[in-house]
């Protein structure tokens, strides 16, 4: 559960600037240490494990943006890959044409094949409601996937589970692990997003390299870059907000 | 590196008005051109017309009250434009008066028109109209669940309607089907949150898609499957590649329908201009450099336009400004004369280098 509740009690970590060179873009400066980002990511972890909760508490990136106007500058949304499964727990279902029924068998993977589609039928709108709850996601081989729309109607574009190409070439477990570790962001007419970076059952190093793909990213999709940053906040579901620009 | 154009900055117009309040720099948003005029749409939500060819203000269209998305022409005197104030407007250029004003249910992102139909993205729903009695006759609203962001007939068979949203998904209508749960043709997933979509091919048999996280899709309209996705983030392809040339968004893309060519618009923050040819061809997909366009903008680049008639490339963007851009040497033969007149960026290579065609 992500609860969208800012806490305002910042703890200013240390504010060592250092900057380090990224990828191979000797333009693209981060003006945040992957140390003190470990760091902070250190003390988020200790809060979580001496004030226990009865569930595993997500990871957040909050970011607040300035210099960005929502009514003229172009939209920012999209989707980050990230490092490490972020959402372990997501139900994942395939529908699977023989080939791809096989692997999920092997590798213990939930999965559907076209008879089965057929037997919920287009029509049957509560059958597609049951089976859209049932599953954070799909995926679909090729042949099958083109006849979604026709098998199950609109249900699953209704409710943003349309589900996406697996195809004979991938690894069906990589594929489930990157639909697992992939976020999504939008940004709408309020000038701050949050985006689930990772759980506390992730080591400090994982969060870390999540925490600071993420940012990578983002920033680069923005015109004024890292002027375009007003803050950056990481926390977990319950803990306090620590900035960390 | 086979060479690059390098487009000369021909005339400029300063779109802004307010040069008081230096902070607040009016983009423009949107670019059309028809053969009697060109309007830009700011984010001022006024709407500005120029003579094409003497590059003179007309007349400026005032009536709407939020940001302006997409200007079209319906002929080469009405145009079309669709606003979050939740109207699509009809105005005849001529007479710069609003000829139409139709009220949406939500924010109005994009519009297309084929024959007698207009069709609209309203909020996460497409919205058909018949011009001629200006009502609407059809609405899918379970397609998309986030904001359609372009609708699009298809060109040689305008019974098919396609939609792209901040969802995803790409959408296909078959409007002859009365029952708008039974209409949808086929859903393409895109993935990343979808900026634009158009047709390529010699009979527009294949699309492409550009997301908001500057990924590039190219997909086979006959069985509705992806072609090719580019390895990812094209940018960071490109820029390994071509480190001369930072990219860092692109605008659109544009069939050559001459030279069965796809092209693709990008540029950087400081206002580059950038035209990349697209081979889409699944086994050996890429994405080559073939022009620059130098010394124009400050700022990205929203809108831009190669007028193949005219061999012209009209560009508008965040800096205010509308640029045209021309070279002295016909794209195609370009070979011979090239290397004299404007592409003296990389010359020196080029006169050590067998002289290969950009295509």
């Amino acid at each position: 559960m992500i609860v969208y509740f800012v806490s305002w009690l910042v703890i200013r970590s240390s504010e060592k600037k250092v900057k380090i060179r990224l990828f191979n873009d000797p333009l693209k400066m981060s003006k945040i240490s992957s140390e003190q980002v470990r760091q902070t990511v250190g003390n988020i972890l200790k809060e979580s494990v001496e004030a226990k909760r009865n569930f595993t508490e997500t990871i957040e990136l909050q970011i607040n943006l300035k210099n960005y106007d929502t009514k003229k500058d172009k939209r920012f949304s999209g989707q980050i890959k990230l490092a490490t499964v972020t959402k372990p727990k997501l139900r994942i279902c395939i529908f699977a044409d023989q080939q791809h029924c096989d692997e999920a068998t092997k590798i213990g993977a939930e999965f559907m094949d076209i008879e089965a589609l057929k037997k919920i039928g287009p029509k049957n709108k509560k059958g597609i409601k049951q089976l859209a709850k049932s599953y954070d996601a799909f995926l679909a081989s090729e042949t099958i996937l083109r006849q979604v729309p026709k098998l199950l109607g609109p249900g699953l574009n209704k409710v943003g589970k349309f589900p996406t190409l697996l195809t004979h070439n991938e690894d069906m477990a990589t594929k489930i692990n990157e639909v697992k570790s992939t976020i999504k962001f939008q940004l709408k007419k309020v000038l701050c997003l949050a985006v689930a970076v990772g759980h506390v059952n992730l080591t400090e190093r994982e969060i870390a390299t999540n925490v600071i793909q993420a940012i990578n990213f983002l920033v680069s999709l923005l015109k004024k870059q890292w002027q375009n940053v007003k803050t950056l906040y990481i926390k977990s579901t319950m803990g306090p907000s620590h900035r960390i620009y | 590196m086979s060479q690059l154009i390098n487009f000369q900055l021909k005339s400029q117009i300063v779109h802004t008005v307010d040069s008081t309040k230096s902070e607040d720099v009016c983009y423009i948003v949107h670019m059309s051109e028809s053969d009697k005029f060109i309007a830009c749409a700011g984010s001022n939500n006024v709407i500005k017309l120029y003579n094409p060819t003497t590059h003179t203000l007309l007349s400026v269209l005032n009536q709407h009250k939020d940001s302006i998305h997409q200007t079209l022409f319906l002929n080469p005197t009405t145009l079309v434009t669709c606003s979050s104030d939740r109207t699509v407007k009809i105005f005849d250029c001529e007479k710069s008066t609003l000829v139409k004003s139709l009220n949406q249910k939500g924010e109005a992102f994009t519009i297309d028109i084929a024959g007698d139909l207009l069709a609209v993205g309203v909020g996460s729903s497409v919205c058909i109209w018949n011009l001629k009695t200006m009502k609407m006759v059809k609405e899918f609203c379970d397609s998309h669940t986030e904001d359609v962001t372009r609708v699009l007939f298809h060109p040689n068979d305008a019974t098919k309607l396609f939609s792209c949203s901040v969802d995803g998904l790409i959408c296909v209508y078959d409007l002859t089907v009365e029952d708008v749960d039974e209409a949808v043709l086929s859903v393409m997933n895109g993935e990343h949150s979808l900026n634009t979509i158009g047709f390529y091919g010699p009979s527009n048999e294949y699309l492409y898609s550009l997301s908001h996280t500057e990924r590039l899709y190219t997909w086979d309209l006959a069985s509705f499957s992806r072609i090719t996705d580019f390895g990812g983030d094209l940018r960071t392809h490109l820029q390994e590649k071509y480190p001369d040339l930072q990219v860092n968004y692109f605008v659109t893309c544009q069939y050559d329908a001459a030279n069965n060519a796809l092209l693709l618009f990008g540029g950087n923050y400081s206002g580059l201009g950038l035209v990349y040819q697209v081979n889409s061809d699944a086994q050996q997909p890429s994405v080559v450099p073939i022009a620059t366009l130098s010394n124009g903008h400050s700022d990205i680049i929203r809108s831009i336009y190669w007028n193949r008639t005219t061999n012209v490339i009209l560009s508008a963007g965040e800096d205010g400004s509308l640029c045209f851009w021309s070279n002295q040497i016909n794209f195609n033969n370009n070979n011979q004369s090239s290397s004299d007149s404007s592409s003296g960026k990389i010359t020196k290579s080029n006169n050590a280098r067998s002289k290969a065609n950009p295509y």
